[in-house]
């Protein structure tokens, strides 16, 4: 066999934002470490200044680079991870005490056209709703919204949320959970979300609504997670 | 304790139950703003912030010209197994358009070493493609090969036919296993050219890999998804 002559080459598609990306993960720019200066990635890459500036910003937003006024652009450490398979989620966070949950609101109300759709509830009828801070050293993660319908659990108001993981109250009940939906989308925040999340330049952020089924096929709890992709990244093993 | 509801939220939840009930069908046009009131039992101020946050949540798409109209539904991701992984969302699911932004033959650098489990300097296929679906750009698909594991594939047209058939067919490789990060990025100038949109958009980026029955792995991939168009989603087992 002819031995065929390899003519390596390098892609033709190079997006810097990539190639820092590759040399943070590579360990090459590491956390804690200022990347070069402007003027020498330019020189580098041999790409204009405007363009490193546009790169580098897009990697702030993301959360992987900070940039220190007057000193330069800095490596941060890696995001949390949360894993989407584990229905707890960032739950399984908060069990390793990584992150601190805050209550911000809970009560009974009445379900409207919504709530009585997706619990298949008559309207009218109570559910619990819960508003919480995720924080991880007092800086927001995720702000999540939960609702619980009364008939599942009627002492819903008695139940500390901040210290329980919606499966550990689930089995606490005896609650079967048949099935867990999630889907994770991108939105952009709203002015609320903005000031609850302490969001900065116009930074986008995750959803991710869950759905909890019984056995019979009814929905049991729905959940909300308005999730700062900055600070965190979602993992999934299929 | 029991707690009444803002007219806001009020007016939030039943738009999104109009829509999430599919009552206000896709692509359709939202009632008259008076007659949302009427209907609502709410002022104008509380039905335009309501739609505003509904337009942010993507639920709901506003038009230069001709107004409000409920958002199509986005593709669903889905992340329950690889089979689905593969068929339902990468080949069908509309109709794909690929076309080959670049295909090359790179030395495995430490990142790919890393994922496809090589040695440094083995030779690897990079492939990026743009891809549509229903005519609409929306993701951005750079795959890493081991090449010994997939020789010549850059004689394949991959405008043509799918890489999972190449796998299947020609490498005779089953995919039995793969993980995926999924963060937020932001669209580069080129890539926003490409998806037709605005620079700094925000996008799914989603990394990962595949791997065989043998453990062995097959793909290191890098995805950018348009987000408006694109929704994951997983179902898995309460009994864990």
């Amino acid at each position: 066999m002819k031995k065929k002559k390899i003519n390596y080459k390098s892609p033709i598609y190079i997006q810097l934002r990539e190639v820092i990306r590759n040399r943070i993960e590579e360990g090459e720019y590491s956390p804690g470490t200022a990347i070069p200066s402007e003027n020498s990635l330019a020189q580098i890459y041999g790409i204009n200044r405007l363009t490193v500036r546009n790169a580098i910003d897009k990697l702030v937003k993301e959360g992987l680079l900070k940039r220190v006024h007057g000193k330069g652009v800095y490596v941060l450490g890696k995001k949390l991870e949360s894993s989407i398979n584990d229905i707890d989620g960032f739950n399984g966070c908060r069990k390793r005490s990584l992150l601190k949950s805050k209550i911000l609101s809970s009560a009974f109300r009445s379900a409207g056209s919504k709530f009585s759709y997706l619990f298949g509830i008559p309207k009218g009828s109570k559910i619990y709703a819960v508003e919480a801070l995720l924080s991880e050293d007092y800086i927001p993660v995720a702000y999540e919204k939960f609702f619980i319908p009364k008939k599942v659990i009627q002492n819903c108001d008695d139940i500390d949320f901040s210290i329980f993981s919606t499966k550990e109250i689930f089995d606490f009940y005896d609650i079967k959970i048949n099935t867990v939906r999630q889907n994770l989308e991108i939105i952009i925040p709203s002015s609320k979300m903005t000031r609850v999340l302490q969001l900065k330049n116009n930074q986008a952020i995750m959803l991710k609504e869950s759905f909890y089924y019984n056995n019979q096929g009814q929905i049991i709890y729905f959940e909300q997670s308005y999730i700062r992709s900055d600070m965190c990244q979602l993992t999934v093993n299929m | 304790m029991s707690e009444t509801i803002s007219s806001y939220d009020k007016a939030l939840e039943e738009l999104e139950y109009f829509i999430i009930a599919n009552i206000y069908k896709k692509n359709s046009k939202l009632p008259a703003e008076r007659k949302l009131c009427q209907e609502l039992g709410i002022s104008r101020t509380t039905l335009r912030a309501a739609i505003n946050e509904l337009v942010l949540r993507g639920l709901i798409v506003k038009k230069a010209s001709s107004g409000t109209y409920v958002a199509p539904a986005k593709i669903k991701r889905n992340m329950l197994g690889v089979d689905s992984l593969s068929t339902a969302m990468r080949e069908g699911g509309g109709i794909f358009k690929t076309i080959i932004i670049d295909q090359s033959v790179i030395q495995c650098n430490k990142q790919i070493s890393r994922n496809l489990h090589i040695t440094l300097g083995k030779k690897v296929y990079c492939t990026t493609r743009l891809r549509y679906i229903d005519g609409t750009p929306c993701i951005i698909e750079t795959t890493y090969l081991d090449a010994e594991k997939c020789p010549d594939f850059d004689k394949f047209n991959l405008e043509k036919t799918s890489m999972y058939s190449i796998f299947k067919n020609i490498y005779n490789k089953k995919i039995v296993s793969g993980k995926e990060k999924i963060s937020v990025t932001y669209l580069t100038k080129e890539e926003a050219k490409m998806f037709d949109t605005e620079e700094n958009s925000p996008a799914f980026f989603a990394v990962g890999t595949t791997e065989l029955d043998n453990h062995e792995r097959l793909e290191y991939y890098k995805l950018i998804l348009k987000y408006d168009m694109f929704k994951f989603t997983i179902k898995t087992s309460g009994e864990q």
